[in-house]
């Protein structure tokens, strides 16, 4: 079974980035949301294996929206990984929110999948 | 050669058909046009001899729908009749030329000699991908030496990938180049075609010729390497990698729109007044920055745009709310920097990543930097420009004033001088510079730079006939344009000229005509260029150096007309061939145009056959078909004296510039066996199989030339000896690896031989070069055997 994976950003070019290279490199079922809500929504509609979750978004930003996942019964058990273009001085402030990891937006799209896969033990 | 003969006079169709027969011709004779018609229709032909008046379909209404038919082959007219009118009329209606009978024999095999000759000039070499050849001369298309019949319109959509082979097309480009804008269809239309045109490749056993691009548009597939066990198949990357390149493009006018907050913030910090909120703004701005250069793996910016928000937020919270916010100048700076990282990054599928292709389309890393000089009282801007060229491997003096530049060229002749003509203290003092360069350094290019609107200037200058140094520089700027456009006209400006393909400016307001034309242009192999507002008119003349003008009268600020006068009035332009368009043809205007410098005009609506015809004859009247003509037939690369001609222009490049120049000789071990053992046929398609292979190896701006036989020369231009024989290594391990096929399953494995030659060590002209060149490959010949 492919590996689904939610990404929640509200910057179209991350999301398109993001989308297009794991599933061409890696063949995994990506949906994408622009916003806090609309990837809630997504999440208890059809939950996905992973969310990579955006911290700095207008409205509902990353932290809450990651609270609300973990007071949600569809959606508590969805490992989330952040994504973030901050400082990594900064990076560490988000580790005790309960987000698997805190990955940063510099990447290499080529092999981005894989540092989630190391992260996921898959 | 076939030919069709349409002439209802059985008896001058007789002396005629004869005569050519006797001349080793083959023809078809029909004896009215609808009979023609039906010929046309059924055969190829290499040339149409028409009689003008026949019955049932008369000779002009019959080249007509030849040519509407998107068929080329040459016309020639037959007309009994010496009227004018009878000829212009075969003329616009696409013929290529026409003879009044009673003719003699020599006269028409002349005029048809010259129509076949003028073809075969002007064919483009085959295209081909991997067992797939597609001959644009005959709108042919093979696989495997199968023909594969296509619709036209699918036939036009295989050879625009074939041209463009490692470019995403979008619906958009697909549309812009294959439809009128008469008749524009919908996207559905385009995915239609393509799937129409996928199933006929895939019946004839062509399969994933097309790849569909997520998103955006469709791509040629890279052909299968020719001997498919050695080489494992394309890894996914390749196809992730053009994606995102793509949404690169797609998504960087996004990014450079960003930048807006940031210069903003610079400007009003400045002016001590910049608010809480347009900091909070640039802030915010820097770290949508930072995500979007990060996911393409931009480090550099990524950095840059991060500590840029960090160091807007420190700034603001440093600050009472009631007062403006200030950026250090490190701030400042970064902010410079990450605003000229961000106009020049490209994200490049080719490039590993973590790193910018540093260079755009800067010259290559061979060549020695270029020195400019940049005269301006604007420091900002100097800063910019110093920043902005190192990326560009330009070397950079500034002097921000007239007698600080005096010094500066005396020390170092700079190979290129940017200068603001406008300093605010002595009006003049910018001219007069400009006056005295160009009086000591005729062939230095000055780049004029200037805050004020040229056009304006141009058309106050030419009616008052002032100034007359502004006719010194070499190119106008305004200092409205962006960094890189003016980095690029430098870059452009610097770098030696490529081959020529002749370049027409088509100034029209009207858009849909604009782009009917700039289709037709790029049709006919010719580069347009097209302004759509004229008051950008002049920047355009003089960056792009046209071969023609083509003006619409009607316009808004700047009609024709005193388009056409301005340039008439100038002289390194007097002489540029200009044609009119225009709706209205009342012959008082028709008049003022030709009285005002006008060549020629066309009346609108226009047929795309009446303007092919006006352009060619107007470029052939200038000589520049024999340039065009100047390629090799075979190989679709220049030809000997064309190559000399360039090799020569090229050489005295390098001793003004004090550059290196190297000369390639490469030739076949072993052709002769090759065409005695296959015959002639298969030893032509050696040949313009490694001229292919040439034409992929080696820049547009390098020589390339068949010398003649089995003989290549290439010319790399400030290129050193050493770095002339890698890339000649190159090409010699990549036909190594690429065996050509000939018959059946046959490859021939081709060996070449290479001799290289470096200006001066080697000598100073081309014969000396060549006399070397020659005997390092006869040597290198001698020492493999």
């Amino acid at each position: 079974m492919a590996k689904k994976i939610l990404l929640i950003d509200d910057e179209p070019d991350v999301r398109q980035v993001l989308q297009l290279t794991l599933e061409l490199e890696h063949q995994w079922q990506v949906d994408t949301a622009a916003s806090g809500q609309e990837g809630i929504q997504k999440a208890q509609t059809n939950p996905p294996d992973v969310i990579l979750l955006d911290i700095m978004m207008p409205g509902l930003d990353g932290v809450a929206t990651l609270n609300q996942l973990q007071t949600l019964p569809e959606t508590d058990n969805i490992p989330v990984i952040f994504l973030t273009a901050k400082l990594e001085t900064e990076q560490k402030r988000y580790t005790e929110t309960g987000a698997v990891a805190v990955l940063s937006k510099l990447i290499d799209p080529l092999t981005f999948g894989e540092n989630v896969i190391a992260l996921m033990g898959w | 050669m076939r030919l069709l003969l349409v002439e209802d006079d059985e008896v001058q169709a007789h002396t005629i058909k004869q005569a050519l027969i006797a001349q080793g011709y083959v023809v078809d004779g029909a004896a009215d046009g609808e009979e023609g018609w039906d010929f046309i229709e059924a055969f190829t032909y290499d040339l149409m001899l028409l009689d003008v008046s026949l019955p049932k379909l008369d000779g002009i209404t019959l080249c007509r729908r030849v040519r509407d038919r998107g068929d080329n082959v040459p016309i020639l007219l037959l007309t009994a009749r010496s009227s004018s009118t009878d000829k212009v009329a075969g003329l616009d209606a696409g013929a290529d030329d026409y003879v009044v009978k009673p003719c003699t024999g020599r006269e028409l095999f002349a005029r048809i000699r010259a129509l076949l000759r003028r073809r075969n000039a002007s064919s483009a070499p085959l295209l081909t991908w991997d067992k797939v050849t597609l001959d644009p001369s005959s709108r042919e298309l093979f696989y495997d030496g199968q023909p594969i019949a296509l619709s036209p319109k699918e036939y036009n959509l295989l050879e625009l990938f074939l041209r463009n082979p490692r470019r995403v097309l979008t619906h958009s480009a697909i549309l812009e180049h294959l439809w009128s804008f008469e008749d524009p269809p919908s996207e559905g239309t385009v995915r239609a075609h393509i799937k129409r045109l996928r199933h006929k490749l895939k019946k004839a056993g062509v399969t994933e010729m097309i790849e569909t691009i997520y998103g955006v548009g469709y791509r040629l597939k890279e052909a299968k390497p020719p001997s498919p066990p050695e080489i494992p198949a394309s890894p996914p990357q390749d196809t992730t990698k053009a994606n995102l390149q793509a949404i690169w493009e797609k998504f960087r006018p996004q990014i450079l729109g960003r930048l807006q907050p940031l210069r903003d913030a610079i400007a009003a910090s400045e002016r001590h007044s910049l608010s809480h909120d347009l900091a909070a703004t640039a802030a915010n701005t820097a770290h949508k920055l930072a995500g979007s250069l990060g996911i393409f793996g931009l480090k550099t910016g990524y950095s840059l745009a991060q500590t840029l928000e960090e160091e807007l937020k420190s700034a603001i919270a440093a600050t009472p709310e009631n007062h403006f916010v200030t950026l250090t100048p490190d701030s400042q700076q970064h902010c410079q920097t990450l605003i000229a990282f961000v106009e020049q990054a490209e994200y490049s599928s080719i490039s590993t990543p973590h790193k910018v292709r540093e260079s755009p389309t800067a010259a290559p890393l061979t060549r020695a930097p270029s020195h400019l000089l940049i005269v301006d009282d604007d420091c900002t801007l100097l800063q910019n420009f110093k920043t902005a060229a190192l990326n560009w491997n330009f070397t950079v003096a500034v002097a921000s004033s007239i007698s600080t530049a005096q010094n500066a060229i005396a020390q170092q002749l700079p190979d290129l001088v940017l200068l603001d003509i406008v300093f605010p203290d002595d009006p003049l003092a910018g001219l007069n510079l400009l006056a005295d360069l160009k009086s000591r350094y005729p062939h230095l290019p000055i780049v004029i730079f200037s805050a004020y609107d040229r056009l304006r200037d141009r058309v106050a200058a030419c009616s008052l006939s002032s100034h007359p140094h502004l006719q010194g520089g070499d190119a106008f700027l305004s200092k409205l344009i962006s960094l890189p456009e003016v980095m690029t006209t430098i870059a452009e400006m610097l770098k030696p000229i490529p081959p020529h393909r002749a370049k027409i400016l088509v100034v029209d307001d009207d858009l849909s005509s604009l782009d009917y034309i700039e289709q037709l242009l790029n049709s006919w192999e010719l580069t347009p260029i097209v302004v759509s507002d004229p008051r950008l008119f002049w920047e355009n003349l003089e960056t792009h150096a046209p071969d023609l003008l083509i003006l619409d009268y009607k316009m808004p600020y700047y009609d024709g007309l005193q388009l056409c006068r301005i340039v008439r009035n100038d002289p390194t332009w007097q002489s540029l061939p200009i044609v009119f368009i225009t709706a209205e043809t009342q012959p008082t205007l028709i008049q003022t145009l030709y009285q005002n410098g006008a060549d020629d005009y066309i009346a609108k609506p226009f047929r795309e056959a009446e303007l092919a015809t006006r352009i060619f004859n107007r470029l052939e009247r200038v000589k520049l078909l024999r340039d065009l003509a100047d390629t090799d037939v075979l190989t679709g690369l220049a030809n000997r004296r064309r190559g000399s001609r360039d090799i020569n222009r090229y050489l005295r490049l390098c001793q003004r510039h004090q550059q290196l120049f190297s000369l390639i000789m490469l030739d076949v071990n072993d052709f002769k066996p090759i065409n005695d053992r296959y015959g002639h046929g298969v030893g032509d398609r050696v040949l313009r199989q490694l001229g292919t292979i040439l034409q992929q190896q080696f820049r547009q701006e390098d020589i390339t030339a068949r010398w003649g036989g089995d003989e290549f020369v290439i010319g790399l231009y400030a290129t050193q000896k050493k770095d002339a024989t890698q890339r000649a290594q190159q090409l010699l391990d990549c036909i190594k690896t690429t065996p050509i096929p000939i018959a059946g399953q046959v490859q021939l494995q081709l060996v070449l031989s290479m001799g290289v030659a470096t200006y001066p060590e080697d000598g100073a002209d081309l014969p000396s070069l060549y006399a070397v060149a020659d005997t390092a490959l006869y040597h290198a010949k001698a020492t493999k055997v």
